[in-house]
């Protein structure tokens, strides 16, 4: 039996229902059109599920898979950057930004820079464990400093700059700056010559990642980054 | 006069200032990066764009996110013999060699010069022609629009990929995600399975600079993860040496600098066909200008600043060619504008004709934020001439979670306030990433369901139109002169297209 190419297959069943609850589905004509000669909103989600069908049909039948695979090691990244994102859209809103993001950019990095090296469970596991506790308590410490700043400038003890959101989210981004570049030269430094170089290298990005990314979107754009566990 | 003053007004001020730095020097360093595309710096940059409380500011930010990247994919072409993005492809024969004769400095120095005068030069050509293919566009009733719309897509599709079909059959998915939602006309939900669907936030169908993160940003990640098994770059080329070229060896050039200037703004101004083509064409003219010029000019090839100058002029060219019918028209060069125009839609603001007549003043401001866009891409370039090569030391293995990381928060942060929303948001990228890696995978080209589902509002909204105006059926397609010379240019791109095909399928057979 011939081979199938995947992704036509696919697309040509897709198009295929597509198609059929296009048919199904009730007709989307003006109702207060008086003149009349509104084609409707069927006609063209049905020309094009008909083209996409008739389009992909063909190129199921014409083209033959180039038996081009994938290596193990990029099946084992592909699968766990996969799965990891699917937990990431589920986990977002129970657990929140923080720490969800926190194990998402640990875990891809710790995987990613160990490719073709020995990987160690019981190291990626502690650093992993030591990144999350490094980045919360960092966050906690950041949002300490900016929530006081902001009071300080309100009260007046500061400039008055201090007292708006822009100034407490300056603030916040010099302090995830200073703490980044202390952390690279000492603690990372100490870790690599320790033998800990992946996991710490991968614990440092991450932490400044987030925490960036937290005073980017949510301190100076008003974002909403769930917060989930962490509600301060 | 006025128009412009106020436009003026619009971007004078030290934040437009501040984002278009920050764009243009994101923008080197996403183009520099191999793997990283001036698209996907776009799609990544829309929600932040969308934050910015002024639309000229933010619009400034995305255009110079596009000029940096363009500028600097010369970087690893240069240094490493790697096209940062396609748009740089003809610049690593030349900028490699000259890199290997220790004159990385001047080829670098000399991409830079040539890029800003690529980009200047092309956006006087902009800001002349596209106000006036916008008062062409007047005579254009809903038939015509129609027709425009259909044109643009089969232009995308025929150029974007080596098979029309399948750049057809990714035009007509971009359209099926743009119908799905909510009806333009009679407000109805029109997902498949509406009755379940209908009030969940899938009723809306999909975001669209959600689907755009996904299309180029997620995706990327994961094409990339066959390349991460690859020996990643440790040595690039440091000592950099002269950076500026001899002022009349430029000066030299001027036939190739001009030649290549017209080649890159026409080229980017035809709908689809991208930087990737014109750089070729701008260095086989450079090549034939030097052989005209009795050896006054060294041949593009043998690693001389015009085989540098040449490719560089054209892409960035390109920039402002193709932003011509980008604006005017609401039909974009290459991929990178059909993001542009994107981004536009969602700050609000809708390309074509009624741009010009009723918001002059944002047009303006465009132009302006491209001309510090091209000066601050050239003077940040400049300056950090010996500092971007060390960008290119940056493992992709680090790079990737970030911009898979990136790719999620941008498509979260559109949705404010609202957690579910920004989840679902998170969600369709992921989606979209993987039918978009799919998509690569398999041949598909990404770019014509980008424009699909940019059009495909406009399209189906000037169709019904025109059939209710025709009191149901074609009259207003059958009996409109435009309409049938848009239908025939359609119908000659399809059919060379295929033509082309076929022809180079025999020669490979052969």
């Amino acid at each position: 039996m011939k081979k199938i190419k995947l992704f036509p297959l696919v697309m040509t069943v897709l198009s295929a229902l597509y198609t059929i609850s296009t048919v199904l589905s009730e007709d989307f004509k003006y109702q207060v059109d008086t003149v009349g000669g509104d084609p409707g909103g069927k006609i063209l989600p049905l020309i094009m599920g008909g083209f996409l069908f008739l389009g992909f049909l063909f190129i199921t039948i014409k083209e033959r898979p180039e038996g081009k695979k994938m290596d193990k090691e990029t099946i084992v990244l592909f699968l766990v950057t996969l799965f990891l994102s699917i937990a990431y859209v589920a986990l977002i809103r129970q657990i929140g930004f923080v720490l969800v993001t926190s194990v998402l950019v640990y875990s891809l990095l710790y995987l990613y820079t160990t490719i073709g090296e020995k990987r160690s469970i019981a190291q990626a596991s502690i650093g992993g464990v030591a990144t999350l506790a490094g980045t919360v308590g960092f966050y906690t410490l950041m949002r300490l400093i900016s929530k006081s700043v902001i009071r300080m400038g309100r009260s007046g003890a500061l400039p008055s700059f201090f007292g708006k959101s822009t100034g407490g989210a300056c603030i916040a981004l010099l302090f995830v700056v200073i703490v980044t570049v202390v952390l690279t030269f000492t603690l990372v430094k100490i870790l690599s010559k320790k033998g800990f170089n992946r996991p710490a290298v991968a614990g440092i990005i991450t932490f400044a990642t987030v925490l960036f990314l937290y005073v980017v979107f949510k301190q100076f754009f008003q974002v909403n980054l769930a917060p989930g566990l962490i509600k301060y | 006069m006025g128009d412009f003053a106020q436009g003026f007004q619009m971007v004078a001020n030290i934040s437009t200032l501040l984002w278009c730095a920050f764009g243009t020097v994101l923008g080197i360093i996403l183009g520099a990066l191999p793997g990283l595309t001036a698209t996907m710096g776009i799609a990544l940059v829309i929600p932040i764009s969308y934050s910015i409380s002024n639309t000229a500011t933010g619009i400034g930010l995305l255009i110079s996110v596009y000029c940096g990247a363009v500028c600097g994919a010369s970087i690893p072409a240069i240094l490493l013999g790697i096209p940062g993005n396609p748009n740089a492809i003809a610049t690593v024969t030349d900028g490699q060699l000259m890199t290997k004769k220790g004159l990385a400095g001047q080829a670098l120095g000399g991409a830079v010069i040539a890029s800003m005068i690529g980009g200047l030069g092309s956006e006087i050509l902009l800001v002349f022609f596209s106000p006036l293919i916008a008062k062409a566009t007047l005579a254009f009733g809903p038939a015509e629009k129609t027709t425009l719309a259909l044109v643009g897509l089969v232009i995308i599709a025929s150029v974007s990929g080596k098979d029309i079909l399948k750049g057809l059959l990714m035009g007509a998915l971009g359209f099926v995600f743009a119908f799905l939602g909510t009806d333009p006309i009679s407000g109805a939900c029109r997902m498949p399975f509406a009755n379940a669907l209908k009030k969940t936030v899938l009723a809306g169908g999909f975001d669209m600079t959600s689907t755009l993160i996904g299309l180029y940003g997620v995706s990327q990640v994961f094409a990339e993860l066959a390349n991460l098994s690859k020996p990643q770059n440790t040595d690039v080329a440091t000592n950099i040496g002269k950076v500026f070229p001899p002022f009349k060896k430029v000066l030299s050039m001027w036939q190739i600098i001009l030649a290549s200037l017209g080649i890159g703004t026409i080229i980017g101004a035809i709908p689809g066909t991208g930087a990737s083509i014109a750089v070729f064409m701008a260095h086989d003219s450079a090549s034939k200008i030097c052989d005209a010029s009795n050896g006054k000019l060294d041949k593009p090839g043998t690693g001389c600043l015009e085989g540098v100058f040449a490719p560089e002029v054209a892409n960035n060219a390109v920039t402002g060619g193709a932003l011509i019918p980008a604006l005017s028209l609401g039909i974009p060069g290459d991929s990178a504008t059909a993001v542009l125009i994107g981004a536009l839609m969602i700050n609000g603001v809708t390309p074509g004709f009624q741009l010009f007549s009723t918001n002059m003043p944002l047009v303006y401001s465009i132009f302006i934020t491209l001309f510090i866009a091209n000066v601050f891409m050239g003077v940040f370039q400049l300056a950090g001439i010996r500092l971007y090569p060390k960008v290119l030391l940056i493992s992709q293995r680090i790079l990737m979670p970030i911009v898979l990381i990136l790719s999620f928060i941008g498509s979260y942060a559109l949705a404010g306030a609202s957690i579910p929303k920004g989840v679902f948001n998170v969600g369709t990228a992921l989606f979209m990433g993987l039918v978009g890696y799919s998509m690569k995978k398999n041949g598909y080209p990404l770019a014509p369901v980008v424009l699909g589902f940019i059009l495909g509002g406009m399209f189906e909204e000037n169709f019904r139109k025109a059939v209710k105006l025709g009191a149901g059926t074609m009259e207003r397609f059958v009996t409109s002169p435009i309409c049938w010379v848009f239908t025939l240019l359609a119908v000659v791109i399809v059919v060379s297209s295929v033509l082309k095909n076929r022809k180079e399928a025999k020669a490979n057979n052969a």
